[in-house]
């Protein structure tokens, strides 16, 4: 805490700093989570390491490009420690450093921020806004549909602390396709990054995240958006997990929006994974789902805690919730936490939680056609996770599914 | 001889449901076993598919080689192959890789070279028209959303591109309609070859009009009871198995 507090205070004092004061002191008001709360029951938090934060540090473009995928020659935006490099980074999109972008979009910026920060509980989000490297300021411009999906690199050095950040916004009718892939050249790193979006009416956002960490690395992520009318959103999380990771993702949605939020974790070793959604329902005819599923092996963790909340005005909300895990040890373990609150009385809700493990009987008639008793748990795996993988808009992505 | 099975006794969860049963097979011949419910015929399929939960006592030779040492993967890849009672649903698998993977699994073992994505759509498409499926179950989940008569042509679609040695069919006529069956009967009959045999577990007579047996077995409490014909099964089916 103290180094954290000492990397606060030599922060610049840029149009930022203000909201950089203002989320230092609800993060201090709410401390680093804690064993008791809800929300972090399932974590390891014993282990719990925020190194301090780290500074910036010049690298060369051929060092980031292997690790450009194919799709995104041309759109990508690079993050280097936690701090967006807009040398290294091309886009059709408006991308800026966030601090820059306050004087072109000020007003916009301001409002956004000071409301995100009002509503966010989020220990680690709270921190990533007090202690932000060089955030990054995105925007599709009104009616824009850029061809190319966009792809954002976390590219980490060193083991200190990153809290990279994204201010998205899609002005009406924009249309854009993000996937987020992290690298990490140390095996230990600490990293707490969000993405704040706000999609205008009729926007369309589809934003896919693909977690390869090492498996000492503490991963705390957050992702936020809110839509306005008409607006759409789908995000794809997936994961191999690591000593710590948890993904917070948080959806207000207007009339007539509509979310799908979707996770695959896929967990080996004493890898862990813990997903928090909130579906927000704000107003009338808004649809979400959520679709998480894990596959456990070894002595792998992971916990889903998925909320749906309907506000009162919220009628003829759809929303559906859903967590399926598969178990492939005796060691590993899965928690799922559903919850519903409904203040609107002519809403269609479900929400359901299950977890299995491979069907002996499937295992043995694989077996029986000439297939291996561990190509067989692999093709029941696979079709497990299948309905989930089907929806990566990426073949590289796809490809790179290393148990497939 | 093909197979030869010597005093078999088979328990599962402490109840013994093969008590001393024995049958040979050579190559080229059909033999058909019937018996009233719970005598015990799909376990014999099942203890020949080498399923993992029964305790097993007694002798299996295959080919000369001990079967009951030998793991499910192994039989299959040896050439035994066994029509499932019930073929069991599996999701998220194409029915068009599985068959892909279990094939080449198959030659693969025999020191064969596995086929390509075109030689085995060609040999697919081939087989798949004969045993008259449609072109869409290829890509479908493994037997999910077919109709019973469907999952059992599946599996009949899978000994023609397997071509075993010896095929045992445990009740494949059961929920199949007389124009399946008939299809069924069919594509069994074209695979008949001097070298292959077939061994066909059955409650009733009626898909033996169409696939005629040189052997028929009644098997009651355990134990074959009595060896006959063709004719047996007609006699069995007017007297029934008292």
């Amino acid at each position: 805490m103290h180094s954290l507090e000492a990397h606060f205070q030599t922060l610049p004092k840029d149009l930022l700093q203000e909201i950089r004061k203002k989320a230092w002191s609800r993060f201090s008001e709410v401390g680093l989570p804690k064993p008791k709360q809800e929300a972090f029951q399932y974590l390891p938090l014993q282990k719990l390491e925020i190194s301090e934060p780290s500074l910036r540090k010049v690298i060369s473009k051929e060092e980031i490009l292997p690790h450009i995928l194919p799709e995104c020659k041309n759109s990508h935006l690079v993050f280097v420690d936690g701090f967006f490099e807009e040398d290294l980074s091309i886009s059709s999109l408006i991308c800026q450093p966030l601090d820059q972008a306050m004087k072109s979009y000020g007003l916009f910026l301001q409002n956004r921020l000071k409301s995100s920060l009002k509503t966010e509980k989020d220990p680690l989000a709270l921190l990533n806004s007090a202690l932000q490297g060089k955030a990054l300021f995105l925007y599709a411009p009104p009616q824009t549909s850029p061809e190319e999906k966009i792809q954002i690199l976390h590219y980490t050095t060193d083991s200190r602390s990153t809290f990279p950040r994204i201010q998205l916004y899609l002005g009406k009718n924009a249309k854009v396709s993000l996937v987020q892939t992290s690298f990490s050249k140390v095996d230990k790193g600490f990293s707490a990054p969000l993405i704040d979006a706000a999609l205008d009416e009729g926007a369309s956002l589809s934003f896919c995240d693909f977690s390869e960490l090492p498996a000492n690395f503490q991963q705390f992520q957050a992702f936020r958006a809110s839509l306005k009318r008409d607006s759409k959103l789908k995000t794809l999380t997936f994961t191999e997990g690591s000593l710590i990771w948890r993904s917070s993702l948080e959806v207000a949605l207007e009339e007539n929006g509509e979310a799908e939020l979707l996770g695959l974790s896929y967990l080996k070793g004493s890898r862990q994974a813990h997903i928090h959604a909130l579906v927000e329902h704000m107003a009338p005819s808004a649809r979400s789902r959520q679709h998480f599923k894990a596959v456990l092996d070894d002595e792998a963790r992971s916990s889903f805690e998925g909320k749906i909340f309907v506000r009162p005005a919220a009628q003829k909300t759809v929303a559906y919730q859903l967590s399926n895990h598969l178990l492939l040890s005796d060691l590993a373990s899965a928690n799922a936490k559903p919850n519903l609150e409904i203040f609107a009385d002519d809403v269609k809700a479900s929400h359901g939680a299950t977890t299995s493990q491979l069907d002996e009987e499937s295992i043995f008639y694989l077996r029986s056609r000439g297939l291996s008793k561990i190509q067989a748990k692999r093709y029941l795996t696979l079709g497990f996770c299948k309905e989930i993988t089907d929806q990566i808009p990426f073949d590289s992505l796809n490809a790179r599914l290393a148990y497939a | 001889m093909l197979i030869e099975i010597k005093n078999l006794f088979v328990k599962v969860e402490g109840k013994t449901i093969l008590k001393g049963l024995n049958l040979s097979i050579q190559k080229g011949e059909i033999h058909a076993i019937m018996g009233p419910n719970g005598a015990g015929k799909s376990t014999l399929a099942k203890i020949l598919a080498g399923h993992p939960s029964y305790v097993v006592e007694g002798e299996i030779w295959f080919k000369g080689q001990n079967l009951l040492e030998m793991e499910p993967e192994e039989r299959a890849c040896m050439g035994l192959f066994m029509s499932f009672q019930y073929p069991l649903e599996i999701s998220g698998v194409s029915n068009s890789q599985f068959l892909q993977a279990a094939l080449n699994s198959q030659r693969k073992s025999r020191g064969e070279e596995a086929l390509s994505n075109e030689e085995f759509e060609a040999l697919l498409d081939e087989k798949m028209k004969a045993m008259e499926i449609r072109a869409e179950f290829k890509t479908r989940s493994i037997n999910e959303g077919f109709s019973g008569g469907e999952k059992k042509r599946n599996e009949i679609l899978q000994m023609a591109l397997f071509d075993p040695a010896l095929s045992v069919l445990d009740e494949t006529d059961s929920g199949l309609d007389i124009d399946a069956m008939k299809i069924v009967a069919n594509g069994v009959n074209r695979m008949r070859k001097p070298e292959n045999a077939l061994l066909i577990i059955t409650h009733y007579q009626r898909l033996l009009d169409y696939i005629k047996p040189d052997f028929v077995h009644v098997l009651a409490d355990g134990k074959i009871v009595r060896t006959g014909g063709a004719e047996l099964a007609l006699e069995l089916e007017a007297k029934g198995y008292a």
